[in-house]
């Protein structure tokens, strides 16, 4: 059976990440989703995590809220945050570096989700970052 | 899920074997450690990063890759084993024009 939908309330610093990622991959899991989808899924939310805990502004005790669900052969993710305004789909990418030298150190982690996700969506309500993304769920493999 | 490395040297390769999930917060925590390893590199080395024993990366792991390329060498580092799946975000992010990724199996 697939579990209801999955919720995590983080709090926004990189030690409750790997918690977070616990949480997610144990849900993903119980929801059938084959390893390679549920990676993709981990991979996008660990980077998009990973950037409000560094570029929100958020304080110490702020927490974001996560959700997962699991509809019509698709992966859902909802990301919530207090932090300043930021649109992660107007984010633009560096242009292909030439060399190893022109590679941008910054900046890998946004355009890894843009090619994970199927579609990412935002908007700003409430004074706070609202992003959904949508992921192939994959071949369905036997619950845990 | 933590994650670690181990150190290898030997006569012409420096090898960190890393082991575990090398997401966002393991990489923070294992960011100065390897950075502390650079150093270690002498001019006949080549540093290798050896990736059979991790299953995960996150762009934090490949901005390590990036700073080890960068000073021992372009030349004189590569990545080793990923599971194609690690493999896949090496190629999403294009390091795969500009890093040497090898598979030993093969070799």
């Amino acid at each position: 059976m697939i579990p209801p939908e999955g919720r995590w309330t983080v709090p926004a610093d990189l030690a409750a990440l790997a918690l977070l990622q616990e949480g997610a991959g144990d849900w993903l899991r119980q929801a059938g989703v084959d390893e390679a989808a549920a990676a993709r899924v981990l991979l996008a939310l660990d980077e998009l995590a990973a950037n409000i805990v560094h570029h929100a502004g958020l304080g110490a005790d702020a927490r974001f809220e996560v959700a997962l669900e699991r509809e019509a052969g698709e992966l859902r993710v909802r990301i919530s945050d207090a932090g300043r305004p930021f649109d992660p789909t107007a984010a633009t990418s560096p242009p292909p570096a030439a060399t190893l030298d022109e590679v941008s150190v910054g900046g890998f982690g946004l355009g890894l989700v843009r090619r994970l996700a199927r579609s990412m969506d935002y908007r700003r309500e409430d004074g706070r970052n609202h992003l959904r993304l949508r992921f192939a769920a994959g071949p369905a493999r036997a619950a845990d | 899920m933590t994650a670690s490395f181990t150190v290898d040297p030997a006569p012409t390769r420096l090898t960190l074997a890393f082991h575990g999930r090398l997401d966002s917060a393991n990489c923070a925590g294992l960011h100065d450690a390897v950075l502390a390893q650079l150093g270690a590199v002498s001019a006949g080395q080549v540093l290798r990063f050896d990736l059979a024993g991790s299953d995960f990366v996150a762009s934090a792991f490949l901005r390590l890759c990036i700073l080890a390329a960068r000073t021992v060498g372009a030349d004189r580092f590569e990545v080793a084993d990923p599971a194609p799946l690690v493999r896949e975000v090496f190629t999403m992010a294009g390091l795969d024009r500009h890093l040497t990724i090898v598979d030993t199996a093969t070799q």
